[in-house]
């Protein structure tokens, strides 16, 4: 049904994927050379390799500053999108994105319990414990993430998968209508953290840090390339699929479960990135004409790693002296992809059977 | 710059007194209108039978003035202009929607006359949170959510709030339609420790304690002129910057703001001095790193008491030269478990305390036996 496709051959998806891969690269090097200073391309060469004529300072801010942002918007992009394939396919609907199951509001949860209850007696206890103010923060967003998609997947186990999408609706709902409570009753400077954690950020996750983030993507984007099968079967129903031999049961729970992580992981470093989900899987689609998960896992990847820095290098406000929230640069850019790429497509149901 | 203007101010004031009194007046009653000498946002007017206390500045931009009529309790009601808020003076029954007046209150030894406060986890008094612990003062508002059928039961007869401009936080728009006596003021637009300490004048005329105020408020002026007196002619100051970020935005404070003036007077050369504003700058880590990372000082790191809870927080903080040094200091010392931080109680009402620990800081070599009372070194 999908590679009979006559767009769609295999040299053409080859320059597509290398034009993908070098776009990528100019990203990240003109992300890595505009920031609060512009540096030039030999600066950061200088700096990456350690140079004796490098100033300390700059060095400094290109390897703990940009390089470890470039690292996330790229890993994070990726996460995204590949989450946001795998929730487009497994629940057979467009609209679906990488939060769908009600993640984002589990971290919401979880950091509003942080920010806005506990501290600032949570930050005394965090003193108490030698635990910061930030890991509590990523232990918070992905703990109320993991338990919000537990609980989903509980509830879910003896329904069909369209039940799933509405039960994660409503405990979105749900959690959504708790973390407004809690809003409620803070103080104004809780309520500007909270929100200024919900404009997402990349640049907090420290090398540290990457050490968690980084293995958890990546693993997660692992598990999601070995059911590159599953998913062209479950993109034609679950009926279909068991027909052509799929464990729907096992193989819905894997996806599904490697989708939470990759979003949740994300949400959990960087706070809730909106919108690259959704698009990166309608642009891959449009740019490769076909609906097979080989070619759409490793392009959706390209595609978001690209659209996020692209939005990462736009939100740092190159030449103002102020940066944006990244959420709003990632709608900004997300939504006239999609709608450019629907217009284009002009018959988007043919590809969700 | 304050020597020049408290003999402007005293000049002025005496000579147009003489001017008046010399003039034709209008047979209406003669007034003195005591201008404050540090601060630009209250006036207090006296006439024969109440006083007129005007205020301007309320919030960033505004252009407009607000007057109360303080009338003694018993007199009759004089002329007054058409709409004016009426107190009767002295209040016993006080309402504070800020926790700063509580600072002034206990220094003109009022605050038996609280019987209500807002957001009371940030109330550093140890007395006032006994009260509100056993019920004597009653909480009236928590967070965002202010309970408005609670301040009328408890009907006061001064409310004491200052706004900002934001309609879903600003107290007089909530009360509006409730006939409650609320009176703002405009302290926290002051930008020199002094003039905010002078509101102790404004505050102490709702309880005919404006003596009190006087001497209370003339010995920290001086003592805090002297202090700085010993750091204005230092050529060679430390390079200070200040804050941290919070979820990931670092909102480092304008040149023309309260923090910077008091780092100014302090002797210390706050790295963002020159840059306009006196509200905070939206930075990121990076870019104060580009400015800031070679600095001497490193002040008001949120809330972190120690440098691993600092570094913690961020590894990248250890490679600021500050960090490194270990010149990382605080304003934490008073701080109490819930939030709570006397620097902004009684440290308002006494900045020469603030001043001294700041010079303390920035010189130490000035202040060998000052020993720290709302700063700590984070160790």
């Amino acid at each position: 049904m999908s590679t009979a496709n006559p767009h769609a051959s295999p040299r053409r998806s080859a320059t597509l994927f290398a034009l993908l891969g070098l776009a990528v690269l100019s990203v990240a090097g003109l992300s890595a050379c505009i920031g609060s200073t512009a540096l030039s391309i030999e600066t950061v060469f200088k700096a990456l390799t350690g140079a004796p004529d490098i100033d300390p300072v700059l060095q400094q801010i290109v390897i703990d500053f940009r390089l470890p942002r470039i690292l996330t918007s790229i890993l994070a992009g990726a996460a995204l999108a590949t989450a946001g394939l795998m929730m487009q396919t497994i629940f057979r609907n467009p609209l679906a994105d990488p939060f769908v199951l009600g993640v984002n509001s589990g971290a919401s949860l979880g950091v509003a319990i942080v920010l806005l209850a506990l501290a600032p007696t949570g930050l005394s206890l965090t003193a108490g414990l030698g635990v910061s103010g930030q890991i509590l923060l990523i232990l918070a967003s992905s703990g109320g993430a993991a338990i919000t998609l537990f609980t989903v997947l509980v509830l879910s186990r003896k329904v069909d998968i369209m039940s799933v999408l509405i039960i994660g609706l409503m405990i979105s709902y749900t959690v959504g209508a708790l973390v407004s409570i809690l809003m409620y009753f803070s103080m104004a400077e809780r309520l500007q953290s909270f929100l200024s954690w919900s404009f997402g950020d990349y640049g907090n996750v420290s090398w540290t840090q990457m050490r968690a983030f980084a293995p958890a993507i990546l693993g997660a984007l692992g598990i999601s390339l070995l059911f590159v099968k599953p998913l062209d079967a479950l993109l034609l129903g679950e009926r279909y699929a068991e027909s052509v031999g799929t464990r729907t049961q096992r193989a819905r729970i894997t996806i599904l479960f490697a989708a939470s992580i990759l979003a949740g992981t994300v949400t959990g470093f960087c706070g809730p990135i909106g919108f690259l989900g959704i698009a990166a899987p309608h642009l891959s689609r449009y740019l490769f004409h076909t609906s097979s998960h080989r070619v759409l896992i490793p392009a959706s990847i390209l595609v978001g790693a690209l659209l996020s820095l692209s939005a990462d290098f736009i939100a740092r406000g190159p030449g103002l002296d102020v940066s944006l929230p990244l959420n709003a640069i990632t709608a900004l850019i997300g939504a006239p992809v999609i709608i450019a790429a629907l217009i284009k497509q002009r018959n988007l149901k043919r590809l969700f059977g | 710059m304050l020597m020049p203007k408290s003999t402007k101010y005293i000049a002025l004031h005496a000579l147009s007194l003489v001017a008046y009194l010399c003039s034709s007046a209008t047979p209406l009653a003669a007034t003195i209108t005591s201008v404050p000498h540090y601060a630009k946002n209250f006036e207090l007017s006296q006439f024969p039978t109440h006083r007129i206390a005007t205020i301007r500045n309320v919030q960033r931009g505004s252009t407009a003035t607000h007057q109360y009529a303080l009338v003694p309790k018993g007199a009759p009601l004089p002329e007054l202009p058409a709409g004016i808020t009426v107190i009767r003076t002295p209040v016993t029954r006080v309402v504070v929607m800020e926790t700063v007046y509580i600072g002034y209150l206990d220094a003109l030894n009022q605050l038996d006359t609280i019987i209500g406060a807002a957001t009371s986890d940030y109330i550093s008094n140890g007395v006032i949170r006994a009260l509100v612990a056993d019920g004597s003062i009653q909480k009236v508002q928590i967070g965002a959510a202010l309970n408005i059928e609670r301040i009328l039961l408890l009907q006061p007869d001064l409310i004491l709030t200052s706004v900002t401009g934001d309609p879903a936080f600003d107290i007089p728009l909530k009360l509006a339609r409730s006939g409650l006596p609320v009176v703002l003021t405009a302290g926290y637009m002051e930008q020199h420790p002094l003039a905010r300490a002078e509101w102790i004048k404004f505050i102490a005329a709702f309880f005919d304690v404006g003596d009190l105020a006087e001497q209370t408020f003339e010995p920290i002026a001086t003592r805090y002129k002297s202090l700085h007196e010993t750091v204005a002619q230092i050529e060679q100051r430390p390079t200070v910057f200040c804050g941290a970020p919070y979820s990931s935005a670092w909102h480092m404070a304008g040149g023309e703001s309260y923090t910077a003036q008091t780092i100014r007077d302090a002797g210390g050369a706050y790295l963002w001095a020159d840059v306009p504003g006196s509200g905070a700058i939206p930075l990121d880590t990076e870019r104060v790193f580009l400015k800031a990372a070679h600095a001497d000082i490193w002040i008001n790191p949120s809330f972190y008491r120690s440098l691993n809870e600092l570094y913690a927080a961020d590894p990248r903080f250890q490679k600021f030269h500050a960090g490194q040094t270990g010149h990382v200091f605080n304003n934490t010392k008073q701080r109490t478990a819930s939030g709570g931080n006397s620097i902004w109680e009684r440290g308002i009402v006494h900045p020469d305390d603030v001043l001294a620990d700041l010079i303390k800081v920035f010189h130490p070599e000035l202040m060998p036996d000052w020993e720290f009372i709302y700063y700590e070194q984070l160790k």
